[in-house]
């Protein structure tokens, strides 16, 4: 296992470089560069930028240089110095940018999968266990309006909610009052974990980006356990006397559990990015509406970090998905004994 | 005589006292906001300009202090704090004309070739350290001119020479408080300029000459220059510099002038301004002005967000869209809705690239009956009410009622939908009409539009003006694009028919002809005529550049000599005739008259001037005057 772990971890050198220079290449794809995106800005607010500005703009972000020495240029400073430069939006070194908004992009990110798996998984048992029952019913048409309703909609529909039942719209994650104590340096972001009212304006986006992930994982949850449970070794089971709970928590649950746990994968990579549009909607300052606007921008050094760290993830998570499929599945283990 | 002695020493003494007395009440009685106390700062009069030079601002309604407004701010925009809190030399008021602000007042010699500008004496930047001609003198010589702003030198210190040169102005400082600039030929409009692009012309030496002698250094090389600058959070000198002295407002503990400073990250979701303890201006009763102790600024990411802050009452002034003006009175938001007129010349526009790369297209879109055959296809009423809810009426593109130019025969010109006129001025254009009733050149290629767009909020304009358009037998297509690829399709002359892109706004053609005149690559309708137009003034050869033709050469000839005009009289004669030009060739297809600005504003607010206009050169919001705004409790 351990010689096994290391292989994969060599591979993900020569991964992420590949896929370093696929989103480099990508974000440069489209037409113009963050100039052409600047000065249109400037140009919106009655600007003017000459000749010589341009010049000298494009000289200072680098941009009068093709594309690939851009690239390497930017290798260079991550793999020499950890430099992953600079934001040309921000006008600021690009991990301080990502750094403000990354603690609540993981405490969103892990409640909203927290809220995924603490509702999806029982109910998906329930329903399984309970086929075809009245609740079985209500749920999967709750499950299906969830993954239905889009998320951005779903959102407007609480934040306008929330300002007819309370005349105040829940719009971001803080009151007036917690961002003053933010601002003022009197509170922290842990220290919001604390306090009620953070909780209460958490609820719309747990609410809003975990509805759609438990829909899918009570759909999948219950797929998997009916599956399971018509399954020869249940029989015996059953006909050996073994109690119901205990086939369907201690066999049944966990092979349908597989699918789950495979989907990990991209999990970490989810924490790091939470939800984009949802995010952008609820007024969420994370990290997935900052490489929106940087991606718009073509504000290339962010959106480039931001994406090679979602990569990175995505590879880290996928190792880690392997290591816990083979630890929870005997038959993933023994396969690969069988096979030496 | 010893008695009359003591009369007379009682009298003496009586006389000095009620002379003192009557000084003592003569003396201006300045208050401060409750927010200063305990901030062990000097007496408020101390902080405050000497008592002769101390602004006294026109309050309507005399003011109680406030503690904090709640704004908004979206997107990156730097402007959206810096407008309603800038303070610049020369302000200009709703007629156009400019009056001192930061600057006392001015003198100008008989030719204008000499403006001689006072200071207030006693003012303070907002540390406490004295503002003086020298912080002018650096801005202008060692920050703009060395370009440590990051931005080009200003037309506004500029005049032509006797060979058609631009030279720069020299500054002078004759003492703390007066200094004088001196320009090689007549600059009348010198104040107006320097109030639209050169708002600030100063900056606090005290604070900034250690960044500016690194960046002077001649022996420093540029690495250790960046590398100072990244010393300090930035990712080059040049940045420093742009961040310091031209989006400065942005900079914590930056000293400033403005009535309140930032005290936090720009880009934080709720970003605090605080007052300045030395700010500079008063009411009539002697409250030391802002009244409002803090702006607040909420950052949104979408536009419902800042239509639901508006109406649950969170943010005190917001900016309404007109869709959205309805959506505000039905709810039970305790606003005011402020209408100010704009100085734009229409809402809904189409500008046709005069250079377009099609050959076919090219001399088609320059034959003015084109533009007139396509004005009079379209319906202007179903535009007015359909998008802009009847907030505006069928108009051509015109300078608006008030305006330099204004012309109600302009305004209405080819503004009735006629087909019949517009099939007859197609015919002279040399189109025929193809058996599928559609038109085409007359080497029997179909003639199709392609309407460009970059707001999802055209795309009602242009399936309108694609169905009319249609009716009248001409083939369109409607695309969308990213606003960047619109500016890059227009810097590369790839557009075609533009919507809504820069529309033709401006308080006087003479002052800002950028947008309006092909005088470099900026006008939507000729931008690769502006290439033609430099080369033909510094001989480069600059790619894709069209010689125009003869209606906007002219044009040219008319800028250019507006520019070097040394006269105001004779500047507005020649922006009368530039005029004239865009009513004779309509550069800019109008369908609606200019929409007002619509804000929403907390009904409990006073000052918020009705009477405003949304434009950039008054600074748009700004003009609300920030500092006198207060909010009863």
């Amino acid at each position: 296992m351990g010689s096994y772990i290391w292989k994969r971890v060599l591979t993900f050198i020569p991964i992420l470089l590949i896929m370093s220079l696929v989103i480099f290449f990508i974000i440069q794809l489209p037409p113009g560069d963050y100039l052409t995106s600047y000065v249109a800005g400037l140009k919106a607010e009655g600007q003017i930028v000459d000749e010589s500005e341009m010049d000298s703009l494009k000289e200072r972000y680098g941009l009068d240089q093709p594309w690939f020495v851009q690239y390497f240029k930017w290798m260079w400073g991550i793999l020499t110095r950890f430099d992953f430069g600079y934001s040309f939006d921000y006008e600021k070194p690009v991990w301080p940018v990502i750094a403000e908004v990354l603690p609540m992009t993981i405490v969103v990110s892990l409640a909203t999968m927290l809220f995924n798996y603490l509702v999806g998984i029982p109910i998906g048992i329930y329903s399984a266990v309970h086929q075809y029952s009245v609740g079985d019913y209500c749920f999967t048409l709750v499950g299906f309006l969830g993954m239905a309703v889009p998320n951005f909609l779903f959102a407007i529909l609480l934040m306008y909610g929330t300002y007819i039942w309370t005349g105040t719209a829940f719009i971001g994650l803080y009151s007036n009052e917690i961002l003053l104590g933010l601002q003022q340096g009197t509170l922290q972001w842990y220290d919001l974990l604390l306090r009620g009212d953070f909780w209460g304006r958490m609820a719309i986006p747990i609410i809003v980006i975990g509805t759609s992930g438990t829909c899918g994982t009570l759909r999948s949850m219950r797929a998997q356990m009916l599956d399971e449970l018509g399954r020869n070794y249940v029989l015996c089971a059953r006909a050996k006397g073994v109690s119901e709970r205990r086939i369907i928590y201690k066999y049944c649950l966990r092979a349908a559990l597989n699918p789950t746990v495979s989907g990990l994968s991209g999990v970490l990579s989810h924490i790091f990015n939470g939800s984009t549009i949802s995010a952008i909607v609820m007024n969420l300052q994370l990290v997935g509406p900052r490489l929106y606007s940087a991606l718009k921008a073509q504000d290339m050094y962010l959106a480039g970090t931001i994406l090679l760290v979602m990569g990175f993830l995505i590879v880290l998570g996928t190792l880690l998905s392997d290591i816990m499929l083979a630890w929870l599945d005997p038959r993933i283990r023994f396969s690969g004994r069988r096979a030496e | 005589m010893k008695t009359r002695k003591i009369i007379s020493l009682l009298l003496a003494a009586i006389m000095l006292m009620s002379l003192c007395a009557f000084a003592v009440a003569e003396a201006p009685a300045y208050s401060q906001s409750p927010y200063l106390d305990g901030q062990n700062l000097p007496a408020v009069a101390d902080r405050l300009p000497a008592a002769s030079d101390v602004m006294v601002e026109d309050v309507a309604d005399i003011g109680q202090y406030t503690d904090y407004i709640t704004l908004m701010q979206g997107g990156s925009s730097k402007w959206g704090p810096g407008k309603p809190t800038e303070e610049a030399l020369f302000r200009f008021k709703t007629d156009g004309t400019v009056e001192p602000n930061v600057a006392k007042g001015y003198d100008v010699n008989e030719d204008a070739t000499v403006w001689t500008i006072y200071l207030r004496e006693g003012m303070k930047w907002s540390d406490g350290v004295p503002f003086t001609s020298e912080d002018c003198r650096f801005f202008y010589e060692e920050c703009l001119l060395t370009g440590f702003t990051g931005k080009s030198a200003w037309e506004a210190v500029k005049a032509a020479d006797a060979n058609g040169e631009m030279q720069l102005a020299e500054f002078k400082a004759i003492d703390d408080y007066t200094f004088t600039m001196t320009f090689v030929s007549s600059k009348p409009e010198f104040l107006r300029e320097l109030a639209i692009n050169g708002k600030w012309f100063f900056a606090p030496k005290h604070w900034l000459e250690e960044h500016v002698a690194v960046y002077n250094d001649a022996n420093k090389t540029a690495e250790e220059k960046d590398a100072y600058a990244q010393g300090k959070g930035f990712s080059d000198m040049k940045a420093l510099g742009n961040s310091y002295t031209y989006y400065y407002w942005i900079v914590k503990d930056r000293p400033t002038l403005r009535a309140w400073q930032i005290d936090g990250d720009f880009n934080d979701e709720m970003c605090v301004w605080k007052r300045n303890p030395y700010y500079w201006k008063v009411d009539a009763e002697g409250k030391q002005l802002p009244y409002i102790d803090e702006l607040h600024f909420r950052r949104y990411s979408d536009d419902s967000q800042a239509l639901l802050w508006v109406m649950d009452g969170t943010a005190d002034i917001g900016s309404v869209a007109l869709q959205d003006v309805e959506t505000i009175l039905n709810s039970e938001a305790t606003v005011n809705l402020v209408e100010w007129s704009s100085t734009g010349w229409t809402s809904q526009s189409m500008q046709l690239n005069l250079a377009v790369q099609d050959e076919l297209k090219r001399p088609l879109f320059q034959n003015v009956n084109f533009r007139h055959a396509l004005s009079v296809i379209v319906d202007r009423n179903q535009i007015a009410q359909l998008i802009d809810n009847g907030y505006t009426e069928p108009a051509q593109s015109a300078p608006p009622e008030g305006a330099q130019g204004y012309d109600p025969e302009w305004t209405n010109k080819w503004v009735e939908q006629d087909l019949d006129a517009a099939a007859a001025l197609l015919a002279e254009c040399g189109l025929t009409k193809g058996a599928d009733g559609f038109w085409a050149f007359a080497d029997g290629t179909k003639l199709t539009l392609n309407l460009q767009y970059q707001n999802e909020a055209d795309a009602s304009l242009a399936e309108l003006l694609k169905n009319d358009l249609n009716k009248a037998g001409i083939d369109a297509t409607t695309r969308m694009y990213d606003r960047s690829i619109m500016e890059e399709m227009r810097s590369a002359n790839q557009h075609e028919i533009v919507l809504n892109y820069e529309n033709f706004d401006t308080v006087s053609i003479s002052l800002r002809p950028d947008y309006f005149v092909p005088m470099r690559d900026y006008c939507v309708w000729g931008s690769a005529f502006g290439l033609w137009y430099l080369n033909s003034i510094d001989g480069k050869a600059r790619e894709g550049a069209v010689e125009p033709p003869e209606d906007v050469k002219a044009m040219l000839d008319i800028y250019t000599a507006m520019k070097n005009a040394t006269t105001s009289e004779a500047k507005e004669e020649l922006a009368v005739k530039l005029l004239d030009c865009f009513k004779e060739g309509i550069y800019e297809i109008g369908f609606t008259s200019s929409n007002p600005a619509i804000y929403a504003v907390n009904a409990k607010m006073h000052n918020f001037r009705e009477d405003g206009i949304a434009c950039d050169e008054f600074r748009d919001l700004g003009l609300a005057n920030f500092a006198c705004l207060w909010v009863e409790k």
